[in-house]
């Protein structure tokens, strides 16, 4: 509660919030703002916006609801970038976990395919991986989280060789513990909040990554993407150029409302460290 | 003391020692990858070829060991490797590497231009911006770096060229240089330099962004340090302070920052390349994925590790040289 | 009677974001060419008086009462006023040579092309004892010892030659014998270069070796200043007499004579 309060009370915090619970909203509620398929033809095609109020945004080189097709594209990015933002935080604290109190050479070891999956371009994996298995929503959420999940467990296998050293821990060794009971119960709490600091980072490259995805056409092809709204626009680019337009303002409006949060996140965060260490010493 | 090219020498080792396992293991993924694939190199090429019935395809399948097991397969795969054969593209029906080699130096051209433009720009507005933290100068450069930082690079690229383009018309939309120009030397350069503003512009307008985001925070937290206090108690003038003895070692992180992100930039070029129908590696990766090669892909991705381990050791001793403490330490006395 | 080098009256500081005051209504004079230690516990508002002194405290802290100085002007930091802290390791910028620290401050303030800044620097090493100065110039801070990097931090402190040394705890962080050295180095500078010396300290017997008066802090308050003997062999308050036992020990050898001899 203690950081919700802290949230509010910064600036970057309220405006990630608003912008974020408008983002949300609209994808939740996507079906009833624009009710049907934003598939589906509903007008002459490439009316311009704000000349019919029926169709406010205008509509695409088929004649498709624009405002339809950005509010579902809301539902399309928040949802992969969530998915495959929790998807690599989770393969990630799970290694670094492992590698972290495991030590030795299955730490090497471990260590060395995150460098692997580091080192290869998340993009160009995602990449392949789709193209290999074919377009849809879980492949994409995978070959998003395949790309991401290599800091995550750097990080935690960090925090976790530091908090194994800490007196707390051998205290529940000498007790007895089981050595899952202290991973999962003493270590892992503190091991999450270092990550949870940049999973917004990772939400926002997620989405990032599925729009340039949908964008060369290897997104989900059974849903509208403001990715495949880009390219789709590029055809008509000199004509009728709100089409890539207006999803790419989107798009920044998406990442900058999850950036911002994530700001006022971290000095939410921070704020309350230092209320409760209780000043300096 | 070490001298500083023992150091060197040191870190390049050490850098390249632990870069074999890794660079095993990348290998080992592609070929997962490559075999996850649906069909091999034989579906592909009798794809292309019109068809053939089964024993051709078996014939084949057998000179080339592409009937054996998974691990002689996979054995055959790493000794063509070791001789530098990274198979064949199916899509160009050339050598992987003889595409990829080919491509290479635009990417090059158009990201060592981006990086090295965003770095001075970034680093520069960064230090002004961190010069005084918390001011307003400050939070506005902080606001809008965000906001760039946010933007599709694709996107951005589109816009650009919209704008500059296609409405404008002062710069060409697409391409490396104008084709059948027939130009050479000096003008050929600037064809080509003419060519590249565009993306580089986007590329570089995003990179801005992060590289003084990095800066300021580097100036923040340098700031906080106790030389900075010896330093005002010297009574030293606020540019050296700013520039001698905080920025100096605000330098570093951002150098770190240009290690991490060597690779997330050489995937970023796929989708700019696209746009701008620049004739790349990026590109070729694209292509590669429409045309479903299988092994340019691999290639590419093979190549890309290699790249960036190649970036990484660039930035190893650079951060050398910025910090005389790294590899102290094991340096003999 | 002189004219005091500086008059500070009911001088009183609060940190930004704190209630209590870190020094209160402090009143005191500083005497041209003296040696004057400030001695106290951590807390007890010392670092606090000298940083005032030299214009260091932080943002944000607010300060009350007047800081008087003789000559109307308070001193220029770096070229009337020196300031050696306790951190050695924190103290030097770590990616700059030792030559360049010492020297910038010279080139700043005595107007110095950079080559005369490098030979004053070098001489400025060998001033403060530094074995292989010529060396120690091309060195990285990490590369000295503890004690060598506090007298690096005093030669660039001194380097524009300031009438005024203000010493915040500069031995506090080195072992004995390092300590030992550092204060012999700072008594002959002192005398060499007729230099004010204001330095704090919690070790009252480090005091009794090189001050003129001691001035006792407690708690953000003056407990007393007097002489260095009057305040050891005859002590106004009981904490100040607390403070001198506390140091007795039948191992310490005898620091001041005097004491033993009454």
């Amino acid at each position: 509660m203690n950081l919700i309060h802290n949230l509010i009370k910064k600036p970057e915090g309220i405006a990630g919030i608003v912008i974020l619970a408008i983002l949300i909203t609209t994808g939740v509620f996507a079906s009833a703002i624009a009710p049907g398929d934003p598939l589906q033809i509903s007008g002459r095609p490439l009316l311009a916006p704000f000349s019919d109020p029926a169709l406010p945004l205008g509509t695409d080189r088929l004649g498709r609801d624009v405002l339809a097709g950005i509010v579902h594209g809301a539902r399309t990015s928040l949802l992969v970038g969530a998915a495959a933002a929790l998807a690599a935080i989770a393969l990630g604290l799970f290694v670094g976990l492992i590698a972290g109190l495991a030590g030795g050479l299955i730490d090497e070891a471990l260590m060395r395919v995150v460098d692997a999956f580091q080192i290869v371009p998340g993009f160009l994996l995602a990449l392949a991986f789709v193209s290999v298995m074919g377009a849809s929503l879980p492949v994409v959420v995978i070959a998003i989280a395949l790309g991401a999940w290599a800091d995550p467990a750097r990080l935690t296998r960090a925090q976790v060789l530091s908090i194994r050293e800490r007196d707390y821990v051998a205290a529940a060794k000498v007790i007895g513990m089981h050595p899952m009971e202290i991973a999962l119960r003493q270590v892992l709490p503190q091991a999450i909040p270092p990550v949870l600091a940049v999973s917004a980072t990772i939400v926002a490259a997620a989405i990032l990554t599925e729009a340039a995805l949908s964008f060369l056409g290897l997104g989900n092809p059974n849903t509208v993407t403001w990715g495949s709204m880009i390219a789709e626009g590029r055809n008509v680019l000199r004509s009728s150029p709100w089409l890539s337009i207006l999803p790419g303002i989107a798009l920044v409006i998406t990442v900058v409302g999850v950036y911002l949060l994530s700001e006022g996140l971290t000095k939410a965060l921070a704020g309350t460290h230092t209320s409760r260490s209780g000043g300096e010493a | 003391m070490g001298t500083s090219v023992n150091r060197s020498l040191r870190l390049i080792r050490r850098r390249l020692l632990a870069s074999i396992p890794v660079l095993m293991i990348v290998v080992v993924l592609t070929f997962l990858l490559l075999e996850a694939a649906p069909g091999d190199a034989v579906d592909a090429y009798l794809l292309s070829i019109g068809g053939g019935d089964a024993t051709v395809a078996e014939n084949l399948r057998r000179a080339y060991g592409l009937d054996q097991s998974m691990t002689s397969r996979l054995w055959l795969y790493v000794t063509a490797l070791a001789r530098l054969d990274l198979g064949w593209s199916v899509s160009f029906e050339r050598p992987v590497l003889d595409m990829i080699a080919e491509r290479l130096p635009n990417t090059l051209a158009l990201m060592g231009s981006a990086t090295t433009l965003a770095f001075a720009l970034g680093s520069t507005l960064g230090i002004i911006a961190g010069s005084k933290p918390e001011s307003i100068r400050d939070r506005m450069f902080s606001s809008i770096s965000l906001i760039f930082y946010s933007i599709p690079g694709f996107w951005l690229g589109l816009v650009l060229s919209l704008v500059f383009a296609v409405h404008l018309r002062w710069l060409p939309t697409s391409g490396i240089e104008t084709i059948a120009s027939g130009k050479s030397g000096f003008d050929r350069l600037l064809d080509i330099g003419r060519h590249l503003v565009l993306p580089v512009g986007a590329l570089a307008l995003i990179y801005t962004a992060l590289f003084l985001r990095v800066m300021r925070a580097g100036m923040a937290e340098a700031w906080k340090l106790d030389f900075v206090l010896f330093a005002r108690a010297k009574g030293l003038s606020r540019t050296r302070i700013v520039l001698r003895h905080v920025a100096r070692n605000a330098t570093l992180p951002l150098v770190t920052m240009l290690g991490l992100q060597a690779a997330t930039m050489l995937g970023g070029s796929v989708v700019i390349e696209s746009i701008f129908a620049i004739p790349g590696f990026g590109r070729l990766a694209q292509e590669a994925v429409s045309g479903r090669d299988a092994p340019l892909l691999m290639g590419i991705i093979l190549v890309s590790a290699v790249l960036v381990i190649l970036v990484n050791l660039l930035v190893d001793l650079v951060q050398a040289a910025l910090d005389p403490r790294i590899g102290a330490s094991e340096a003999s006395s | 009677m002189s004219e005091p080098l500086c008059r500070i009256t009911n001088l009183t500081i609060r940190y930004a974001g704190h209630e209590t005051p870190a020094l209160e209504k402090l009143t005191l004079d500083l005497k041209a060419g003296e040696r004057l230690a400030i001695v106290g516990e951590s807390g007890s508002g010392k670092s606090t008086f000298v940083r005032a002194l030299a214009g260091l405290l932080p943002d944000g802290a607010v300060q009350y009462g007047e800081i008087q100085w003789a000559a109307n002007e308070s001193p220029k930091l770096g070229r009337d006023l020196g300031f050696v802290f306790q951190d050695t390791s924190a103290s030097l910028n770590p990616v700059l040579r030792i030559g360049e620290q010492v020297a910038e401050g010279a080139r700043h303030h005595l107007g110095m092309p950079w080559s005369s800044a490098y030979q004053h620097a070098l001489q400025l090493l060998e001033h403060v004892r530094i074995p292989n100065a010529a060396a120690a110039m091309h060195a990285y801070p990490h590369q000295l010892s503890g004690g060598q990097r506090q007298r690096v931090a005093i030669a660039a402190a001194i380097a524009s030659r300031p009438s005024i040394l203000i010493a915040d705890e500069a031995t506090s962080a080195l072992d004995t014998v390092v300590q030992a050295e550092i204060v012999g180095l700072l008594d002959d500078l002192v005398n060499e270069h007729a230099m004010t010396l204001i330095f704090v300290t919690h070790d009252i017997a480090l005091a009794s070796n090189l001050a003129d008066r001691i001035a006792v802090f407690k708690d953000g308050r003056l407990v007393e200043i007097g002489t260095a003997s009057d305040i050891l062999t005859d002590p106004a308050s009981d904490y100040t007499r607390s403070l001198i036992t506390g140091h007795y020990d039948l191992s310490t050898p005898p620091l001041v004579t005097s004491v033993l001899g009454s």
